[in-house]
Parts: structure tokens; C-alpha cells; sequence
């Protein structure tokens, strides 16, 4: 197919392109409670082709850019590519994007062979029925925990245990290509294992927790571990009492899990050259991020190194990871091409990704911070375990949250909670930020298992 | 001729193949096609939206469980090799199903045959309406007029802020699907259009953002609204630069149309899916036929097309992607919930009917239940004699996001504007960003008043949790209710 593509590029008389083959296979497994419901495999190949046009225009030089999605080559026609390539170069000449360079195969580098996490030689089926079974396991695990292996399951359900409610498996084996006309040709393979867990208990409330998985390869112990610790915190949740603030007096906040790095992908998207050159962001190399002259007390610096998710980047720029933000100065301005010749940079990589899509935005790290996770738990704060939803407006910093499961640490007692909200403005709390020596590994996400600040507002349901 | 229909006799082979072997087969082919444009500060884009376009097919049959197949690589010369490759692929992953799973012993019978495909042969070929087919607008010409109002918005100025950008998107998607099943031959074609205003401002460092969308079911004709509405955009955003924070509390409020929609939609509607009902995730299923909100409530799910076009939107079609043709599905009936929404295979599993909401994001992804235009009625109050009733309250607008909780009916959603209203009359003070909690029937039953219909926005896309993205549409009218506001 990709040669015949080149061919229809050919003929539309386009030189600058970009080709991107994605070939997948997934298998899908969709559970209800301990019933499977359906199961799926999906076998597909999809092309995106960017074809670009340098023109100039009043003295001035733009390289304009239209993009194609192709599907198999068997249900498309070379007469309808070459038609799609004619109207894509015809439109890119109304794009009058300042001119930039496509990377050429210099930036590919040399040939890296696949070093990520796989399925070890396992077909997509065995690994999806893999992934389920651990996931089940774990529940049998909890379940059994302190129990007779004679008392019936459903008896122990009734006497408050948590249980799995449903559960998706996806198991996905996918090989990427990436050619310009610039001769770079890469490829990699990557095999994601990914799903969403919901748990339910009914020891007190009927109440449940949901959460997604992501993992290169399989992680089958790390996923183990989480439902573990995921269905006992729905006991906890089924006990939890609703909200209320007694006070008005500054309550600090300790967040867990997906919500740590919610708050941190602020600073991985603030440093986005797409975000600088407009001005949406106002970071440059050097710019101190926590305010750190007018901190209350002690914090935090923040470091962020951002992962490649793998050996090339969607410009097909060989990629490594990357420090960003140093102890608390940004080190680095990200992105593609495009972005980073405007801003007078070297080009970084892209390695954050845009779009609606399941896989996660960015792939990063952070270091273990200063504080044990129990140095942490001191005075009267909040230990938000998990939002119904928690999001961080990449442009304003603004956050904010309903949370499912808190304990509230208050004169000496510890009450789980549940329905308040919180919210703030990053910028404002970042120079509070304490971060735990334990860490967690999930969803594209390695860092602190827990964050700890100051000056969010915290509110409940009246 | 056009793509679905060369591929069709290969795939009623491919049909005929899979119902030697499998008690039920349908095929879901697609071919969309959608495009993004969008002006800013960061350059100009067109783009074919790689989420919304494609082609390809997903075969359904009943093999002790619904399996699926779902691929894009097809040909008469190829069609062995599709077949046993359906086979192979979906058996071995029979085989590696973990054997603690329970498999439900279903009957297959022709009743239960009947369930997944009908009892009466059904053939149509179906189109939405338009006035200009966005396909044969110039690319030019839509970016002469994006470029146009975005400069026209990053060029307005403000003693008290500076306009960062004005961003101005257009985006389409064309939808031709087709259906095929022993009993149904099914073709539709879909076009949907929307346009919006993404305005970022700035003072003394701090940044606020405003957003002012338009959705329709039709084609480039929306264009025109993009002529106006970027200073209003602005202004919505400079207006939150001065926004205070508000004090937490239950008050009076009168909620703008787009913002009762996402109440419909997200404390509401995700939790009358009954895939949900059927998983035991939502609270919903042991309130039906029991009082959910105040007699002025009535709430309609409906893809089906209306004779009046206020009521179609971005989710209007003439079948889902299971096969079932749309009902307008009235889920509160003056207060009373009355039934959920529900795709093919959940309605099997709970002993109902589909209600022809099985939707999936692509031919690639699964289908789930989804709601489609999801909206309140209207009532008979102005919108004048709402804001004078309020002692002490205010007018929301601009919803930002939201969060379903069928388990328990809290609400989550966020909004970014919250105009106070002191003695009936609004004070110019804003405040801003709001939290909106609570329990949603609460909400539900304190609803007092109504103006008339007011309209249906689509701007967005749902999810399924965090994936299984589709186009929706929600709203109604203003309504005036107490909300427990952060």
C-alpha cells in the first residue's frame, strides 16, 4: 500500500508528504460481574497522509497542510487517492502557516530496534484472557481473604465484601511506519494491554469505584496489586459518611493516584511549544514554575521528565526521554516541528499526544519526593483517595473535582467521606506541593503515589 | 456509484457465509467522512478528522455469546480469506476466555432470533437534510470566512484586557452507514455540521477562556452564523477576569438552555442507560414509574428525525449501529421516570426492547447504549418573569463540563458563568468557576418554572467513562430550580 500511495502522490504531483501506517489487532473481552457479555477482535489498517504545499505569498513563505485518512488498500481506488492528493495539495495552498522544515531522515537517527515491554511471544487472545484472569484472581484474593475456602462466595459478598461489577480487557498489538519525503522511514511495534475496572460493595451504602489501566506490555502484577487495593477501598467508600465542613479553617488536601498526575500534566502541556508561540503559555527556558519566593513553607521542587512512549515520534524523530522542569525551572520547550522553528528551538519531539483517544496524553515521570507517605499525614487534612472526575484546565491551571472517597483527618479522628468537591488554580498551590517517597506506576504516569498542598478550596453538598 | 454500494454484494456473500454458521450474522459497513478546519494565533488547519472518517465493516454473530469482527480490508478475491479469518480469530479467543467465567445458557430459538433481528424485513435508504453539502464548499472559501471572524475577534480591544486569541473551528462529519442482516437492509446517510468560538484573554498574568458553539443537523449553511458571535465569545471570557468566587450554598436559579442540557445529559441521562440498569450500576432502575421531579418535567431521548427541525440535532438517525431503528423515547413523563434508554444486547439481557441507542464511536469499537438528542420540554414562562421571581440567586450559563453518577445520582457538572440576581433583576456581578452538586432528583423536583423550548446544542462528544467517543446533543429550556452550588 505504501507504494502505492507514493505513486498516487506522484501523480498528484505532490513532493512534500508524510505517510503514517497503523496496523492493529486487538482482542476485547467485556465482562458483566463474572459473565462474559461479548467478545471482540478487530484486524485493521489505516493510513493518515499529510501532504504539504510551499508556496510563496507577498514576500512571504508558508508551507500549507491538508491531511488524508486512507483505510486498506483493497477498499480504496489509486483514481480516488490521486483525487484525494489533488484536493488535499490544492487546499494546503489556503494554509498560510509560516514555512517550516519536515525533519529528515538525520532526525530518525540511527536504526533502534524495539526495546519496549511485549506480550513475550503471546498472541493477542492469550494475553486479553491473561489480563482477565489476573484481574479475576485478584478478586478471588480479596474475596477469600480471612474467609473459609467453604463459605460461598455469594455469602461473603452479602457480608460486605467489595466485588468486581464489570470488566474490559483490551490486548493490542500495533506497528506503526513513518515516511516523509524527506527520507525518513521508520517503524516500531508497540503491545498495550488496557482496560476499565469497576468495583461495587454493598457492606453499608450500594456504592461502586471505576478505574482505568494502561500498560506497555502486561503489568500483570502491578494490575493485580490495583484491584487489590481497589476493592478495598470501595469497603472503605461503602462506609464513608457524606461530607460536611464544620469550619472554615485552611484544610490541606492530599491527593492519590490518577489525580497526581492530572496535576503535574499541567506543567507537561504549559511547556508545549504549541501553548508558547501563541501565548498561551507564558514558560521559557529558565522560568522558575512554583513561586518558590513566596512559599508558606517548605515544598517540593517539581522535576518532570517525559517518557517516550516510543523509539519515534509522530514526525518520525527518533525520541528519548527528556527532562523538562529541573527543580522547579523549566529546562525545555516540547513539540513537533512546526512550533519549535517558530519559537528560533531545536525541535524536542512531540510527545504529547491530541484528540480524543483512550491511550494516555503524555507519558512521564517523577521523582520520589521527600516525605513518607505517613510524614505526610499530619495535622488536619483531606486524603482525597477518588474523584468521579478530576480535571485541570491546561491553559488557566484551573482544577477541580467531585470526590467519591476522602478520609477527613480531623481533631484526631478519621472519617471517611464522600460527595464534596474541590477546586483551585495550580499556580497558586504549586509552591505547597509535598510529594510522597512512594510512588505508583499507571496510566502512562511513573511518580508520587501521593500529593499534598495547601490553598484549594474545599466545599461540600449542602 | 459509491463506495457502500460496490462493496454491497461482497458483503451479503460474506452475510450469506456467516448464516450457514452462526444462528444470527449482521454486517455494520461505514464510510464517513469528516473534516476539521479551525483559524487561531496558532495557524490554520483542515484537516480530515482521523476519529470521524474511515471505512469498514464489523460482523456481529451469536456464538454461545455476542462475538464480534470488525476489520477494513475487503474484496470478492479476499472474501475466503475474511471468512476464515472471522472464524479463527473469534474462536481462539473463545478458547482463552478464563474457564471461571460463567457462560448464560441462552436458548437460541427462533424467539430469541427474532429479539436480535426483528420479525419483518426491512429495507430502506434514508438521508438527513441539508441545504449546502459541506463536501463541495471550497476549502478557500471556508477558510476566508474563519480567517475573517478570528481576525476580526483577536483585533477587538479592551481597556481592561488583552485578547490573546480568538480561535474559530468548523467541522463536518458525512455519515453513510449501512445494515445488513437476514431480516433488515439498511442504508442512511448523515450530515452534521458545527461551528464555535474559542476565545482566550488575558490580565496581569491571569488567563480566562470563552467558548460560544452552534450545532446542526444540516450542512455548510451554519457557516453563516460564524459571522457573528466571536465578541460575544470575548466578552463572555473578559467578563470572568473580574468573576469572584462564590459562597457555597443552596439558591435560586434560573439555568440557560445549554446548561440545563448538560443537566439532562449528565446528572440525568447517563443514568436511564440501561446498560447500566443491566450491570446493577445505576440507581435509576428502582425508581422507574416512581416520582423523579416536579410534574413540569418531561425528558425526551429521541434520534428520530422530527418534523420540526428544533428537535433534530447532530445524533438524528434512521437506525443504530445495531441494526434498530430510533424511537423518541420519553423517559420522564410529568415527572414519573418511565422507562430507560437501551442498545440490542442489554435489552436482551433485561427481557426489553431496544430502544435503538446501541452506538458505537466507530466500525472498530463496540456498541453500548448512548443517548442520542436528549432534552426537557418546554413550559409557558418567560424567561423576564423567571428573573423577577428570584429573590436572591442566579443565571447560569456557559457549562464547561460534567460528570455522570447513576450510581447515586450526584451531580457533578461545572459551569463557568453565574450572573447574581438580586430582587428580580440581574446585578452585573459574576461569579465564577461554579460547582454544581447535590442529589439530582432534588434538583429534579424543585423545578418551578419553564419558558418554552428553546434549543438543542451538539457541540461536544460524549464518552463512555473516558473513551467511546459519539456526537450528542442536549438542551431545552430555562429553568428555574434550587441548585446546591461550590
Amino acid at each position: 500500500m505504501i507504494d502505492k500511495i507514493k505513486e498516487a502522490l506522484k501523480k498528484a504531483k505532490v513532493s512534500i508528504y508524510q505517510i503514517k501506517e497503523v496496523k492493529s489487532l486487538s482482542a476485547e473481552l467485556f465482562f458483566v460481574k463474572h459473565e462474559l457479555n461479548t467478545r471482540r477482535m478487530t484486524d485493521k489498517v489505516e493510513y493518515t497522509v499529510k501532504v504539504f504545499n510551499e508556496f510563496e505569498e507577498d514576500d512571504n513563505h508558508y508551507l500549507g497542510e491538508a491531511s488524508v485518512t486512507l483505510p486498506a488498500y483493497s477498499i480504496i481506488t489509486s483514481a480516488e487517492m490521486v483525487k484525494k492528493f489533488k484536493e488535499a495539495y490544492k487546499n494546503a495552498a489556503f494554509v498560510k502557516n509560516k514555512y517550516y522544515s519536515l525533519p529528515d531522515k538525520e532526525a530518525a537517527g540511527k536504526f533502534r530496534p524495539d526495546t519496549q515491554k511485549n506480550f513475550n511471544g503471546k498472541t493477542v487472545q492469550e494475553v486479553a484472557g491473561d489480563v482477565a484472569m489476573t484481574v479475576f484472581m485478584a478478586e478471588e484474593d480479596h474475596l477469600r481473604g480471612g474467609n473459609s475456602f467453604d463459605t460461598p462466595i455469594e455469602d461473603i459478598i452479602k457480608e460486605g465484601r467489595s466485588f468486581l461489577n464489570s470488566l474490559e480487557v483490551y490486548a493490542i498489538d500495533k506497528t506503526t511506519r513513518i515516511i516523509n519525503s524527506n527520507e525518513l522511514d521508520v517503524s516500531f511495534k508497540e503491545q498495550i494491554t488496557e482496560g476499565e475496572i469497576v468495583v461495587q460493595c454493598k457492606k453499608k451504602e450500594d456504592v461502586e469505584l471505576f478505574r482505568e489501566f494502561y500498560y506497555k506490555g502486561t503489568e500483570n502484577d502491578i494490575l493485580s496489586r490495583m484491584v487489590r487495593e481497589f476493592l478495598s477501598m470501595a469497603e472503605l467508600r461503602s462506609e464513608a459518611i457524606k461530607f460536611k465542613l464544620t469550619d472554615n479553617k485552611p484544610l490541606p488536601v492530599i491527593l492519590y493516584g490518577d489525580s497526581v498526575r492530572e496535576m503535574l500534566q499541567y506543567y507537561v502541556e504549559k511547556s508545549l511549544a504549541s501553548y508558547v508561540y501563541p501565548h498561551y503559555s507564558d514558560y521559557k527556558v529558565g522560568k522558575e514554575v512554583q513561586d518558590a519566593d513566596n512559599a508558606p513553607h517548605s515544598f517540593d521542587e517539581i522535576n518532570i521528565t517525559l517518557n517516550a512512549p516510543a523509539p519515534y515520534d509522530e514526525e518520525g524523530r527518533s525520541i528519548d526521554d527528556k527532562v523538562i522542569i529541573k527543580d522547579g525551572i523549566c529546562k525545555v520547550i516540547h513539540g513537533g516541528s512546526r512550533f519549535s522553528e517558530y519559537l528560533g528551538i531545536e525541535p524536542a519531539g512531540v510527545y504529547v499526544k491530541g484528540g480524543l483517544t483512550a491511550e494516555p496524553t503524555a507519558f512521564f515521570s517523577v521523582p520520589a519526593g521527600t516525605h513518607t507517605l505517613s510524614g505526610l499525614k499530619n495535622g488536619r487534612y483531606l486524603e482525597i483517595m477518588g474523584f468521579s472526575d478530576f480535571q485541570v484546565d491546561p491553559i488557566t491551571g484551573e482544577f477541580g473535582g467531585e470526590f467519591r472517597l476522602a478520609i477527613l483527618h480531623i481533631d484526631d479522628a478519621c472519617i471517611p467521606v464522600t460527595g464534596g468537591t474541590i477546586n483551585g488554580i495550580v499556580d497558586k498551590s504549586s509552591n505547597t506541593f509535598k510529594f510522597s517517597k512512594e510512588m505508583q506506576k499507571s496510566n502512562g504516569f511513573s511518580g508520587p503515589l501521593a500529593l499534598k498542598f495547601d490553598r484549594a478550596s474545599v466545599g461540600c453538598k449542602l | 456509484m459509491d463506495f457502500l454500494s460496490d462493496v454491497k454484494p461482497v458483503l451479503k456473500e460474506l452475510l450469506d457465509e456467516l448464516l450457514k454458521k452462526y444462528p444470527y450474522a449482521s454486517i455494520l459497513a461505514q464510510d464517513n467522512y469528516a473534516k476539521d478546519y479551525s483559524v487561531s494565533a496558532q495557524g490554520t488547519v483542515i484537516k480530515e478528522n482521523e476519529l470521524l472518517t474511515g471505512r469498514g465493516f464489523v460482523v456481529r454473530v451469536f456464538d454461545e455469546e455476542i462475538a464480534e469482527f470488525s476489520f477494513n480490508d475487503i474484496s470478492k478475491g479476499t472474501l475466503g480469506m475474511i471468512l476464515t479469518k472471522i472464524e479463527r480469530n473469534l474462536s481462539q479467543l473463545k478458547a482463552n476466555v478464563p474457564g471461571l467465567i460463567h457462560r448464560k445458557k441462552i436458548k437460541v430459538n427462533k424467539l430469541f432470533i427474532e429479539k436480535l433481528d426483528g420479525v419483518d424485513k426491512i429495507e430502506f435508504d434514508k438521508s438527513t437534510p441539508f441545504e449546502i453539502d459541506p463536501r463541495t464548499v471550497k476549502d478557500k472559501d471556508v477558510v476566508k470566512k474563519l480567517t475573517k471572524a478570528s481576525e476580526a475577534g483577536r483585533a477587538l480591544k479592551y481597556d481592561n484586557a488583552n485578547v490573546i486569541d480568538c480561535q474559530v473551528r468548523f467541522n463536518y462529519q458525512c455519515i453513510d452507514k449501512l445494515f445488513l442482516s437476514k431480516n433488515k437492509d439498511l442504508r442512511q446517510h448523515i450530515t452534521w455540521t458545527v461551528g464555535a468560538f474559542v476565545t482566550i484573554v488575558e490580565r496581569d498574568g491571569k488567563i480566562k477562556t470563552g467558548y460560544k458553539p452552534f450545532s446542526l443537523l444540516g450542512g455548510a449553511e451554519i457557516l453563516d452564523k460564524l459571522k457573528e458571535g466571536a465578541k460575544s465569545a470575548i466578552d463572555r471570557a473578559v467578563l470572568l477576569l473580574d468573576a469572584e468566587p462564590i459562597t457555597p450554598g443552596t439558591y435560586e436559579c434560573i439555568t440557560s438552555p445549554a446548561v440545563t442540557g448538560m443537566i439532562v445529559h449528565e446528572a440525568f441521562g447517563h443514568g436511564v442507560e440501561m446498560d447500566m440498569f443491566m450491570k446493577d450500576r445505576a440507581l435509576a432502575k428502582h425508581y422507574i414509574n416512581k416520582r423523579v421531579a416536579s410534574d413540569l418535567i418531561t425528558m425526551h431521548d429521541s434520534a428520530l428525525a422530527s418534523e420540526d427541525p428544533t428537535y433534530n440535532n447532530v445524533a438524528t438517525y434512521f437506525f443504530d449501529d445495531e441494526g434498530t431503528l430510533p424511537k423518541d423515547t420519553v423517559i420522564i413523563e410529568k415527572g414519573i421516570l418511565k422507562r430507560g434508554m437501551c442498545d440490542l444486547v442489554s435489552a436482551i439481557n433485561l427481557n426489553k426492547a431496544s430502544t435503538g441507542n446501541g452506538r458505537r464511536e466507530s466500525y472498530s469499537r463496540k456498541a453500548y447504549t448512548r443517548m442520542t438528542n436528549t432534552y426537557f420540554e418546554g413550559g409557558t414562562d418567560s424567561v423576564e418573569d423567571m428573573i423577577k421571581s428570584v429573590k436572591y440567586g442566579f443565571l447560569l450559563e456557559d457549562p464547561s463540563n460534567g460528570m455522570e453518577d447513576p450510581k447515586n445520582w450526584g451531580i457533578q457538572c461545572m459551569v463557568n458563568t453565574a450572573r447574581e440576581i438580586k430582587d428580580g433583576k440581574l446585578t452585573g456581578k459574576v461569579f465564577s468557576p461554579i460547582v454544581l452538586t447535590g442529589y439530582v432528583p432534588d434538583l429534579l423536583k424543585s423545578v418551578s418554572m419553564l419558558s418554552p423550548f428553546d434549543s438543542l446544542g451538539g457541540s461536544g462528544f460524549c464518552g463512555k467513562g473516558y473513551k467511546e467517543w459519539v456526537k450528542v446533543s442536549d438542551g431545552g429550556p430555562y429553568m428555574k430550580a434550587k441548585i446546591t452550588l461550590g
